[in-house]
C-alpha cells in the first residue's frame, strides 16, 4: 500500500512558520494573542503584497524587525502619483520612485502599474519641460520592468500626448497583457509581442498602419480592446488566436461618415460599446462569431437617427445573424423600434441566448417584438430591467397599453417560442413601472412558449434590494404563479441578497 | 457497475478520492472538484490518491471548509455573479482563519482560494497606519522608536 505524507521534501513545499501556534480549539484568547501574520512564509506574505500598492506594501517595513525588507522582494509594483501641481511634487515623486525601485531585489518583477491620470497640465509643460523630464524617467521605468522579464504592465498618463512608448517596449517578449492609456503609439520598428494574450489601449490616437503591425507581431493575442480611440479605420486579424475584441466609446473624429471596418475571420466574441459621435462600425468579416453584444450609442446632430442608423444596426445584424448570443442594448433596439414601424423585416437569427433591455417606457417595444420573431431558435431569454427610458426625455405616448400589446394575436412572435426553456431577469433596479413591462410580456410567453419552465429573478446586484425584505420580488412571484402557462413543471427561482449576502429562493409552479 | 467489454464505455461513477486532516477527520471529494489542487491533481496523476491522503497541516475544521470551497467552485452552471457573492461570504470571517486557508490553499496549490483569501488581507492592510496594522495582527516586537524612525526615513515618501 502506497502512504504519501505532506512533509518530506523540503524543495516541493511551502515553508511552515515555526513554532506553530496551538490548536485553535478552545483557546480564542491564545489565538488571538499570537502574531499570526508574522509568522506566515514569505511567499505568503509578498503573495498578499500583490494585492497592494508599492506604498501600502513599503509602509510594512515599519511594523517589525520581520518586515523590514519585506517588501524590496516584491514581484509586484504598482504607483500611483497624487495629483501634481508643480514641478516640485512632480519630481519628488519620480525621485520617490526611482529610489524604491533601485532598492527592489526581486529577480523577476511580474508587474508594473503605473498609474498618473491627473496633475496640473498648464503648469507643468511650461517651455516643453514635461515632455523632457517625462520622456527618460518613464523610459527608465519601463527599462527596469523589461529588465525584470515583466509580464503585466499597466500604464495611466493624465494627457494623450506627453510620451511616446519607446522601441525597447515593443521588443519585450515576456509581455502578457498590457493595458495602456494616453500614451502616444508612434510606432518606430517591429514589435516582438510573442507573449502578448491581452492588449488594451485607451484613449489614443491610432493608425491603420502602426495598428497591423502592433497586431502582427502578437501571434497569441486572445483579448483586445480599444477604448475612446482614434484615427483608426481598420482592424484586421487574420490571427486564430484571438478570441475577444471590444470596441468601446470609439472617437469617430473625421465626422459622420467616417467608418470603423473590421475583418477578424476568426473571432469568437465582439463587444460594440459605449457612446460616440458620428461614425459607423463596419462588419466585414466575422464568420466565426459566436457571441456579439450591441451595446453602443452612435449620437448624431441629425434629428432622425432612424434615417441615419437603421441601415448600421440592421446590416450589423445581417453579419450577426449566426451568432449564438446576442446582446441588444437600449440604443439599436431604439433604432429598431422605427424599423419596425417602416415595415422593415430582420434577417433570420439563430441566437439561443438573447439579452435585451426592459426600459421604463414603450420605445423599445417594436424593436423587441422585431428581434423576437427573427429568432426561430431562442432557448434562453435575458431581460436587463433598467431603470432609464429608452427614449430619454422624450415622452411615450399616453394611450398606449403594455397588455394590450402582448394580449394581441402574435403569430410570429409564438412560431419562434418552440425552443424557450429560461427567462432570465436581471433587475439592477427594479421599478414597479418597469416590471409591469416585464410581467406582460412574461404572461405572454407564459402562454405561448410550452417549453419555458424555468424563471430565474436575480436582484444579487441591485441596491434596492440590499438587506431588504424580499417583498417586492415575492409579490412578483406571485404574480407570476397566477398566470396561466403552458407547462407542467414551471419553476420560478428568486436570487437575492439577504442581509448582505446571496440568498436563493424556489418556488415550483403547483397547477392546483 | 458491470464492466463491459464493448467498445462504448458505460458513464463514468463520479470518482472520489478521500482526504485526512490532522485531528484524523476524513472528507471525501470528488475527483474533479480536488483538481483544483495543483498538489492533489499531481498525485492523481500519480495514482496516489487510491488511499486517504493525510495532509497533517490542515486540521478538520479548515479542511471542511476546502472541500466546500472546491466543491462550489466545481460546480456546473454557477454563473459569476452569484459565485462571486457566494465568495464573499466564505471569507466573511475571523482573520486568524483566513491565514488559515491561505496557509491550506498555498499547501494544496489552489490559486483561487490562495488569491481570494490573500485579497481581503491585503483589502485589510490598504490604507491603515503602521500602528492600526500592528494593533489589528498583535504584531508586538515593535522597533524602538529611533529604530523606527530611521526605517521611515528610509522611505519617507511612503508614510507621507
Amino acid at each position: 500500500m502506497v502512504r504519501i505524507e505532506f512533509s518530506a521534501n523540503q524543495t516541493h513545499l511551502p515553508r511552515w512558520p515555526q513554532p506553530r501556534p496551538p490548536p485553535p480549539s478552545g483557546q480564542d484568547e491564545t489565538r488571538y494573542s499570537v502574531d499570526y501574520i508574522s509568522q506566515l512564509p514569505d511567499t505568503i506574505i509578498l503573495h498578499i503584497f500583490s494585492f497592494l500598492t508599492t506604498k501600502d506594501a513599503i509602509r510594512t517595513s515599519v511594523l517589525s524587525k520581520r518586515w523590514r525588507s519585506t517588501w524590496t522582494a516584491n514581484a509586484h509594483t504598482s504607483f500611483f502619483m497624487p495629483y501634481c501641481d508643480s514641478r516640485r511634487m512632480f519630481r519628488n515623486f519620480m525621485a520617490f520612485m526611482d529610489a524604491v525601485l533601485l532598492r527592489y531585489t526581486a529577480i523577476k518583477v511580474k508587474s508594473f502599474h503605473f498609474d498618473a491620470p491627473f496633475a496640473n497640465f498648464q503648469e507643468l509643460s511650461i517651455d516643453g519641460w514635461l515632455q523632457s523630464a517625462i520622456r527618460p524617467t518613464i523610459d527608465r521605468w519601463l527599462h527596469f520592468a523589461v529588465g525584470h522579464d515583466v509580464e503585466e504592465v499597466s500604464m495611466t498618463l493624465f494627457e494623450d500626448n506627453i510620451y511616446v512608448l519607446p522601441q525597447f517596449l515593443f521588443d519585450c517578449t515576456t509581455l502578457v497583457s498590457f493595458h495602456l492609456s494616453c500614451c502616444c503609439f508612434t510606432m518606430i520598428g517591429v514589435v516582438n509581442w510573442y507573449s502578448l494574450k491581452r492588449l488594451h489601449i485607451e484613449n489614443a490616437e491610432l493608425e491603420d498602419d502602426a495598428m497591423m503591425r502592433v497586431l502582427s507581431g502578437c501571434p497569441v493575442l486572445e483579448f483586445f480592446e480599444l477604448k475612446g480611440c482614434w484615427g483608426l479605420e481598420h482592424i484586421k486579424v487574420e490571427s486564430r488566436a484571438l478570441r475577444e475584441l471590444v470596441i468601446d466609446s470609439h472617437n469617430f473624429r473625421h465626422g459622420q461618415h467616417a467608418t470603423l471596418e473590421m475583418y477578424t475571420p476568426h473571432l469568437l466574441k465582439l463587444h460594440l460599446l459605449g457612446k460616440s459621435i458620428g461614425g459607423e462600425f463596419k462588419l466585414d468579416e466575422v464568420s466565426s462569431l459566436v457571441e456579439a453584444e450591441l451595446n453602443f450609442e452612435i449620437s448624431t446632430f441629425e434629428y432622425n437617427i432612424v434615417k441615419t442608423y437603421d441601415d448600421l444596426v440592421k446590416g450589423l445584424l445581417e453579419k450577426l445573424h449566426h451568432v449564438t448570443r446576442l446582446v441588444i442594448g437600449t440604443w439599436c433596439l431604439k433604432v429598431l423600434s422605427f424599423v419596425e414601424e417602416r415595415g422593415m423585416f430582420l434577417p433570420s437569427l439563430e441566437c439561443q441566448h438573447l439579452t435585451f433591455p426592459v426600459a421604463t417606457d414603450h420605445e423599445g417595444i417594436a424593436g423587441t417584438e422585431k428581434i423576437l420573431e427573427s429568432s426561430p431558435r431562442l432557448e434562453k431569454l435575458i431581460l436587463q430591467m433598467t431603470d432609464m427610458p429608452i427614449f430619454g426625455e422624450t415622452t411615450s405616448p399616453c394611450n398606449f397599453d403594455i397588455k394590450e400589446f402582448w394580449n394581441s394575436e402574435k403569430q410570429r412572435i409564438r412560431q419562434c417560442l418552440m425552443h424557450l426553456k429560461n427567462v432570465k431577469i436581471v433587475d439592477p433596479r427594479a421599478d414597479w413601472l418597469v416590471w409591469g413591462h416585464a410581467l406582460s410580456m412574461l404572461k405572454f410567453l407564459f402562454q405561448n412558449a410550452p417549453y419555458l419552465d424555468n424563471i430565474e429573478i436575480n436582484s444579487n446586484n441591485s441596491r434596492l434590494f440590499k438587506a431588504a425584505d424580499p417583498w417586492l420580488l415575492l409579490e412578483v412571484a406571485r404574480i407570476i404563479l397566477s398566470y396561466p402557462n403552458r407547462s407542467p413543471s414551471l419553476k420560478v427561482i428568486l436570487s437575492y441578497p439577504s442581509q448582505g449576502c446571496p440568498s436563493k429562493m424556489c418556488i415550483s409552479w403547483s397547477s392546483n | 457497475m458491470s464492466s463491459s467489454s464493448s467498445s462504448s464505455l458505460p458513464p463514468c461513477p463520479k470518482k472520489m478520492i478521500t482526504l485526512k486532516s490532522s485531528d484524523g477527520e476524513t472528507f471525501q471529494i470528488e475527483e474533479t472538484a480536488a483538481l483544483q489542487s495543483k498538489t492533489l491533481e499531481n498525485m492523481i496523476d500519480e495514482n496516489c490518491a487510491s488511499t486517504p491522503i493525510p495532509l497533517r497541516s490542515i486540521n478538520g475544521k479548515i479542511l471542511a471548509k476546502v472541500v466546500e470551497f472546491c466543491n462550489k467552485h466545481a460546480e456546473v452552471g454557477v454563473d459569476a455573479e452569484s459565485l462571486h457573492a457566494w465568495d464573499a461570504e466564505f471569507v466573511n470571517v475571523e482573520y486568524t482563519t483566513l491565514f488559515d486557508y491561505i496557509l491550506a490553499a498555498n499547501f494544496l496549490e489552489i490559486p483561487t482560494l490562495l488569491d481570494l483569501a490573500s485579497g481581503v488581507v491585503g483589502d485589510m492592510i490598504k490604507g491603515k497606519t503602521p500602528d492600526e496594522i500592528r494593533k489589528m495582527f498583535n504584531i508586538n516586537d515593535a522597533f524602538s522608536p529611533e529604530e523606527e524612525e530611521e526605517v521611515r526615513r528610509a522611505n519617507q515618501w511612503a508614510f507621507e
